[in-house]
């Protein structure tokens, strides 16, 4: 009898490493105090309980008090142990979350039951708010099952159609988050459609203006290279097979993608398509905002919490050296 | 991910019993990576901290991951199937006795032997070993197909 050799399906092993090496990082060290704006359904406030009973955070519950207790109750959830203050309404709970950051009473800030856009209208209001000179942008945290390196997508929820100063900053605040994460030069994709200038597509050239920026320090601490395709950015072969010559194309720490929308379709391909873990962050505030969404997984929101921790201690850290 | 490098022909033929010799031999070589110790263990259930935690395995006999003894059962297995006496093989039993640990990044020949034929119920006795790179006996034992 002589037969084929059956072909054998491929595996791929997901271990999921790499978000339960950023909260071993993060063991062994004092709570970090949260401001929670309107956690005021079951979900946000579990999603609170959980990170308290990781030992990362002391969170301050800002919202209406009768019916956090309420939504507690119905949950049979804990927060015996949690600071409440007292405010009418979801408005008034973003605006009172960020006064506490501000007061120095919270390091840290998070989402509720309550829209996003209400919680950074608060955050960016001008005398009141916790802006820097640094554009505000969302970084998505994505461990890729198939990518041999954590991949940092940015800005696929907050910054809608960037100009090339606002992707200056975009890019900045993602390189500062890659080294808080332990990524000494990180390499940068800018992505586009295609690795050629073509006047017709934007990105590519607001990819050439970044990397000049790089070259002339307006970009700092990373290795930035674009326009790339997605394809190139990611596949070293993909990048062999087009002849690009290129120290970023095909092991990209960094994405920047065009837009909010190119970004939003990459990071939930990745997720439901992909078996990707996606946490994220807001960076570009005074402090790290935490903004988890209802299809999280608890060990992407434990991971969002995780790497705002790691970024306090390392403004703490640098605030430090500074006086000394 | 190819997990079996080493099987890389095409095609596998079997080699009926009258075909066979006593002193008739087989032999395949693996090197074993952290994904075969996943693998076994989501496969087989088996996770036990000796073969998946590094810091306990630290603290245990052999101070390192080793893998799953039945991992090299599998090896002789293969064999079997694929090689001698090949495809439609019906495995009888298997006798193994581990005699020495597998780490990660050891190279495991395995090979199977011929020792005995018995032509009334066309069963085979095979002698069945394993040695790691250094030519250390890692499994020894017999089996009827």
């Amino acid at each position: 009898m002589c037969r084929p050799r059956v072909e054998l399906p491929e595996v791929r092993l997901s271990r999921h490493q790499r978000f339960r090496d950023l909260l071993i990082r993060t063991a062994g060290q004092p709570p970090i105090p949260v401001a929670v704006a309107h956690p005021c359904d079951a979900l946000s406030l579990g999603a609170v309980i959980e990170m308290a009973l990781a030992g990362l955070v002391t969170p301050i519950l800002v919202g209406p008090q009768a019916k956090i207790h309420a939504v507690a109750a119905a949950a049979n959830l804990d927060i015996g142990a949690f600071r409440i203050v007292d405010v009418p309404h979801s408005h008034a709970a973003a605006a009172k979350a960020v006064a506490l950051v501000r007061a120095g009473e919270a390091e840290l800030l998070m989402k509720g039951a309550l829209h996003t856009n209400e919680l950074m209208h608060e955050v960016v209001a001008r005398d009141t708010g916790l802006r820097t000179e640094r554009r505000l942008s969302h970084v998505y945290l994505m461990d890729v099952p198939s990518y041999p390196r954590p991949l940092l997508i940015t800005d696929a929820a907050l910054n809608i159609a960037p100009t090339l100063q606002e992707k200056r900053d975009i890019i900045q605040n993602a390189i500062d988050l890659a080294h808080i994460m332990g990524t000494e030069t990180p390499r940068v994709a800018i992505l586009s459609a295609v690795e050629t200038i073509d006047p017709a597509l934007r990105s590519t050239l607001d990819a050439a203006a970044l990397c000049k920026m790089a070259d002339r320090g307006q970009i700092t601490g990373a290795i930035v290279d674009g326009p790339l395709a997605f394809d190139n950015a990611v596949s070293p072969q993909a990048a062999r097979q087009k002849g690009i010559v290129s120290p970023v194309a095909g092991q990209a720490d960094i994405l920047l993608v065009p837009d909010l929308e190119a970004g939003n379709m990459l990071a939930k391909q990745l997720s439901f398509l992909a078996g990707a873990d996606a946490a994220g962050v807001v960076v570009g505030a005074t402090v790290p905002i935490i903004l988890t969404s209802r299809a999280d997984s608890q060990r992407t929101r434990i991971a969002s919490c995780a790497v705002a921790v790691l970024m306090v201690r390392a403004r703490r850290a640098a605030a430090t050296v500074d006086a000394a | 991910m190819d997990f079996n490098p080493a099987a890389h022909d095409p095609m596998i033929e079997n080699r009926t019993f009258d075909e066979i010799a006593i002193g008739e031999s087989a032999s395949s070589q693996r090197t074993l990576t952290q994904e075969d110790i996943d693998l076994f263990a989501v496969v087989s259930g088996d996770v036990n901290p000796a073969h998946l935690d590094p810091a306990y395995a630290e603290t245990d006999l052999f101070h390192k991951i080793i893998v799953h003894g039945m991992w090299g059962g599998a090896l002789i297995s293969a064999l079997f199937g694929t090689r001698l006496p090949g495809p439609g093989t019906i495995y009888l039993s298997q006798e193994l006795h581990f005699r020495a640990p597998v780490g990660l990044s050891d190279t495991i020949t395995t090979t199977v032997t011929v020792r005995e034929k018995k032509p009334e119920k066309h069963r085979i006795v095979f002698d069945c070993l394993c040695v790691n790179q250094t030519g250390q006996k890692v499994i020894t034992g017999t089996a009827e197909v």
